[in-house]
């Protein structure tokens, strides 16, 4: 409705200054016109000897046709001497037009007569001779056609604007009933989405903003749904890992209270709630960890060499290497530049390490490298140990997701190490790939974009 | 009863603060003046000369007074007196519907249409007071010059009467 009500006055506008422009146009027209016909009669009756009627009709039968509708001339004491109309001659004419004129000024005035549709004007020059003004000329015309004419083109600059604010009322009511009854489908789908249905689709036709409107809606609960269902599953997935563990020292505190048992058996009985107690508490920091990798606000990476990172992880591990008869080999002499977090690198490679550690062989090896490849920098590492099937490749990456619980239970997994591994890399801009031989050991490769500053900070 | 003396007396209140005009209508003489010329009102009879209206109580059958007070000129800014200063009346005469007025030299100072307009504004305004239907002006300069000026109503013409009538195409 705003709309229409800027669209009236701006019409309404137009309207007034066309109509008031075609006026002004038609009156300099006509003023132009009569004062110059005031001016030709004044000058022919300035010529005569005696201003009388009989000389002033020779006088204008010599001009060709005035083509008024009256024309009056007075002396200077505005008593007219010449009417064309034979009605006032002898009478004191006291038209302002007149008083005007015998004051030494031209004189013109008109008006548009609404009744008769015809535009009446008015005009009056004093008569000079000889410097002295010894009377005026008036004149008076009544123009049907012109009058007609103006009449006609201010009625229909007004009937088209009328038709066009019609015509605008007619769209905008059309078309803010579509645009209403599509926004109101949005609208609804909203609160159904709100309601926790995510499954729901909202379908807006057309090819316009709403319809792209409706389809970022689509995409935006699509993700929600995907988001609501990968909560769903870790909440699902964490409270049965965390309550396996629960379980198990309830389990062993029941016995130890229920039964006599003697000492060596309650300390082993202590012991294994200790490891329990030990892995929930892996568990919770894992948990942790993950939750602030998904959380975590962007942080200033800093342009930095692996080589470092990865020396000071591998001396790390190198006790446990040691326990486990394990030989870690560094190849690091292709290093190249990546934009990093180094607390992001130092975990990745932390924990691709402590798990080619702890899924090796006795006497096997460890082998991290660095290389590049075009745009990026490449690190590997290698374990030789058992492997992992190929129908598990596909989804070591996913959250407690463990090849043998078994064996990740007995060398104190979670499930979550390469979970985490994968969620800092993306957020690195990096890439993540597995390869592994079953029985033969498995490769990780870990790529991020190469931060060559020579070219790169140009 | 006091309700009905209350209406009442609010009604005769009324009619007493609103129809001053109304109960003295007659009472008012109308002096006619020149408009200023940024008042002029084209196309209509009080174009040029126009009425001021004056509460004249009591005096309204005094010609000489009201004549007297009319030439010391309009109380509103709007209009303009045509007669020069000073200006007054020298004699009156009446003879029948016609009035002949002499008035002082000053008139003599005025010529051409100055002259016939203080004429008309005069004429009028004694068409309106009094039975008038023709007035001569006279005065006499210092010089012993004569100016005079005989008006009747229909002597003026204050607007064009010919329209709608004649058409030009």
């Amino acid at each position: 409705m705003t709309y229409v009500f800027i669209t009236f006055f701006v019409l309404l506008f137009l309207n007034i200054y066309c109509s008031d422009a075609s006026k002004e146009l038609f009156y300099q027209s006509k003023k132009t016109s009569m004062l110059e016909r005031c001016y030709l009669a004044a000058d022919q009756i300035a010529q005569l000897e005696v201003i009388n009627p009989e000389g002033i009709s020779e006088a204008l039968q010599q001009m060709e046709g005035l083509n008024v509708s009256r024309m009056i001339v007075v002396d200077q004491n505005g008593k007219a001497v010449f009417d064309s109309q034979q009605e006032d001659i002898g009478k004191y004419i006291l038209f302002p037009e007149v008083i005007h004129a015998l004051e030494f000024n031209d004189a013109f005035t008109w008006e548009y007569q609404f009744r008769s549709g015809s535009m009446l004007s008015r005009a009056a020059t004093p008569i000079v001779s000889y410097g002295t003004t010894i009377g005026s000329v008036y004149m008076m015309e009544i123009d049907s056609q012109q009058g007609r004419l103006l009449h006609s083109l201010q009625s229909n600059v007004l009937q088209i604007t009328f038709l066009l604010e019609l015509i605008l009322i007619i769209f905008s009511l059309a078309f803010s009933k579509t645009f209403s009854r599509r926004l109101q489908k949005i609208m609804q789908s909203m609160k159904i989405i709100q309601e926790g249905n995510y499954t729901h689709k909202v379908t807006i036709g057309g090819s316009d903003e709403l319809t792209a409107l409706g389809d970022e809606f689509n995409d935006l609960t699509e993700r929600l749904q995907t988001s609501e269902q990968k909560r769903r599953r870790f909440v699902s997935d964490a409270s049965h890992e965390l309550k396996t563990p629960l379980a198990s020292i309830k389990l062993l505190t029941d016995s130890i209270l229920q039964n006599d048992m003697d000492n060596e058996t309650i300390r082993e009985f202590v012991g294994d709630i200790g490891d329990e107690a030990e892995r929930l508490n892996r568990m919770t920091a894992k948990l942790l960890s993950l939750t602030k990798v998904d959380g975590q606000l962007e942080e200033e990476s800093e342009i930095i060499y692996m080589a470092p990172t990865i020396r000071r992880a591998a001396k790390r591990l190198s006790v446990i290497a040691d326990q486990s008869f394990i030989d870690i080999h560094l190849n690091l002499e292709n290093d190249t530049p990546v934009l990093i977090l180094e607390d992001d690198l130092y975990q990745i490679v932390f924990n691709l390490m402590e798990n080619g550690i702890k899924y090796n062989v006795p006497d096997g090896e460890l082998t991290v490298s660095l290389s590049r490849s075009e745009d990026n920098a490449v690190i590997e590492v290698s374990d030789t140990g058992m492997g992992i099937p190929e129908d598990a490749l596909g989804h070591v990456f996913e959250r407690f997701f463990r090849v043998d619980k078994a064996r990740s239970r007995a060398s104190g997994g979670s499930g979550l190490g390469l979970a985490i591994v994968r969620a800092i890399v993306q957020r690195n801009r990096g890439d993540i790939q597995v390869e592994s031989i079953l029985g033969k050991g498995t490769t990780f490769t870990v790529s991020f974009p190469a931060f060559d500053t020579e070219v790169d900070k140009g | 009863m006091k309700k009905y003396k209350s209406l009442i007396s609010i009604a005769l209140l009324f009619l007493f603060l609103t129809g001053c005009d109304f109960l003295s209508g007659e009472d008012k003489a109308a002096f006619y003046y020149l408009r200023t010329p940024d008042t002029y009102a084209y196309g209509e009879a009080d174009s040029v000369i126009a009425p001021e209206f004056r509460d004249c109580s009591g005096k309204m059958n005094n010609l000489h007074y009201l004549l007297t007070l009319y030439l010391e000129g309009p109380l509103d800014s709007v209009y303009q007196s045509p007669f020069p200063e000073g200006t007054h009346i020298v004699s009156m005469q009446h003879s029948g519907t016609s009035l002949s007025i002499e008035l002082s030299e000053e008139f003599t100072l005025l010529t051409g249409m100055d002259q016939t307009l203080a004429g008309a504004c005069l004429a009028q305004t004694c068409f309106a007071l009094h039975n008038t239907h023709q007035v001569h002006i006279y005065a006499t300069s210092q010089t012993y010059e004569t100016v005079s000026l005989t008006l009747s109503r229909e002597d003026l013409v204050f607007m064009d009467g010919i329209s709608g009538t004649t058409s030009t195409q």
